[in-house]
């Protein structure tokens, strides 16, 4: 789809130019806004939308957080009051959690490779990992260690030669063409500038 | 068994071999990983730890930095895997993850033949649930935190006491293990039993 990028590094590039407006919103409004742009924006990268998961993990953090009363009480039930305080807390944990899962999946979503010995080593481990998912079958009843067993020989005795796994080659980490690079840059700048752009309003006090 | 109490030779750092299979256990720990994932939870933050099972595994055939990279690629591998790494969940995992893998390989060094996987896996999980309890206090939650800490306490119990059971079941009857364990030589008195054990 044309409005992904293809280069993974220049995605890890822009989230981590967006993390402090993120971070250091002081506006819950438009914090909210920010989360919604991060799940759109990791949604477009081909990444799933979790609802039950944003729900709950919206719902527990105010929850536990509405434990510490703190500021003007809104409601009671029985002894507990929840206060505005709290409330405001709670959402603004649930929303950065949030926000930065999905960031972190737009980040990561186009397979990075890490550059040096360790990048290597990453990408090794990822063949590996793809051989393991697509080789594993459902064991014998109480064969269970020695299927296990088989497909760890078979990767130990070489199904993976070095320059299968990356082990061997230098590579950039880069991947596309050069003209893909310079439409991913600007579209990571677009991006990066309209986030900041609502970070802005939010610093200033225009949106709450 | 020629190499019984000759260390493998790490040239360059660590061999190749070694490495494959410390990418080899990587692997199998992100495998795992996404099994877990699979499995419904009633809450997204309570984990059983099947991914740290190679990380078990892993005790007696790596020296100190071979395992801490096994770690490493295991926290990163699950970032990269569950889109979490530039993430608070990141950061849980990292500290819980770091934290019981170095408690184990303390524990497995000074008293490898004193002490059963069980007991390694359990306070293993007990050291990873506290630092993540410690890192949800301060990053998330605060102190009202400690009002699930007796169930996820409890569920890191139950799962790392059946943890153990199978990484002593496994460590005892696999033959990638006890060839493993022949070559990389770096196992005490424990490792050599466990390796006669296989054969007969």
């Amino acid at each position: 789809m044309k409005y992904r990028m293809q280069k993974p590094d220049i995605r890890i590039a822009a989230g981590l130019l967006m993390i402090p407006a993120f971070l250091l919103q002081p506006g819950l409004v438009v914090q909210g806004l920010q989360v919604f742009f991060l799940i759109v924006l990791a949604a477009m990268h081909g990444r799933k939308i979790r609802v039950v998961m944003i729900t709950v993990v919206l719902a527990s953090i105010t929850a536990m957080n509405l434990l510490q009363e703190n500021g003007r009480v809104l409601a009671s039930i029985g002894s507990f009051s929840i206060t505005l305080g709290a409330l405001l807390t709670g959402l603004e944990k649930a929303m950065t959690l949030i926000g930065m899962i999905y960031l972190s999946q737009y980040m990561v979503s186009g397979k990075p490779r890490f550059p040096g010995w360790f990048g290597q080593l990453l990408s090794k481990q990822f063949l590996y990992f793809e051989h393991l998912v697509t080789a594993w079958k459902k064991p014998e009843k109480g064969k269970f260690i020695e299927s296990l067993d088989t497909l760890l020989e078979e990767m130990e005795q070489g199904i993976l030669t070095d320059e299968e796994t990356g082990f061997s080659d230098s590579h950039s980490g880069i991947a596309g063409s050069r003209n893909a690079g310079i439409w991913d840059f600007g579209k990571a700048a677009g991006i990066v500038i309209a986030f900041w752009f609502g970070s802005a309003m939010g610093f200033a006090g225009i949106w709450p | 068994m020629s190499s019984e109490n000759t260390p493998v030779k790490r040239e360059n750092g660590i061999g190749s071999e070694i490495i494959t299979k410390i990418a080899i256990l990587a692997a199998f720990s992100l495998f795992l990983s996404t099994v877990e994932y699979m499995i419904p939870k009633p809450l997204p933050f309570l984990r059983i730890g099947l991914a740290n099972l190679p990380i078990m595994v892993g005790l007696a055939l790596f020296s100190l930095p071979e395992y801490l990279i096994l770690v490493t690629l295991k926290i990163a591998g699950q970032g990269l895997i569950n889109g979490t790494l530039f993430s608070y969940i990141f950061i849980y995992s990292a500290g819980g993850s770091l934290a019981s893998s170095l408690m184990m390989y303390l524990l497995y060094k000074l008293f490898h033949n004193k002490i059963s996987y069980i007991g390694i896996s359990l306070v293993g999980a007990m050291t990873s649930n506290s630092v993540q309890l410690l890192l949800a206090q301060y990053l998330l939650f605060g102190s009202s935190i400690w009002i699930i800490a007796p169930p996820f306490l409890l569920m890191g119990l139950v799962s790392s006491i059946l943890l153990g059971i199978f990484v002593n079941h496994f460590t005892d009857r696999s033959r990638w293990y006890s060839s493993a364990l022949e070559f990389t030589g770096l196992y005490g008195k424990r490792g050599r039993d466990e390796i006669s054990h296989a054969e007969t």
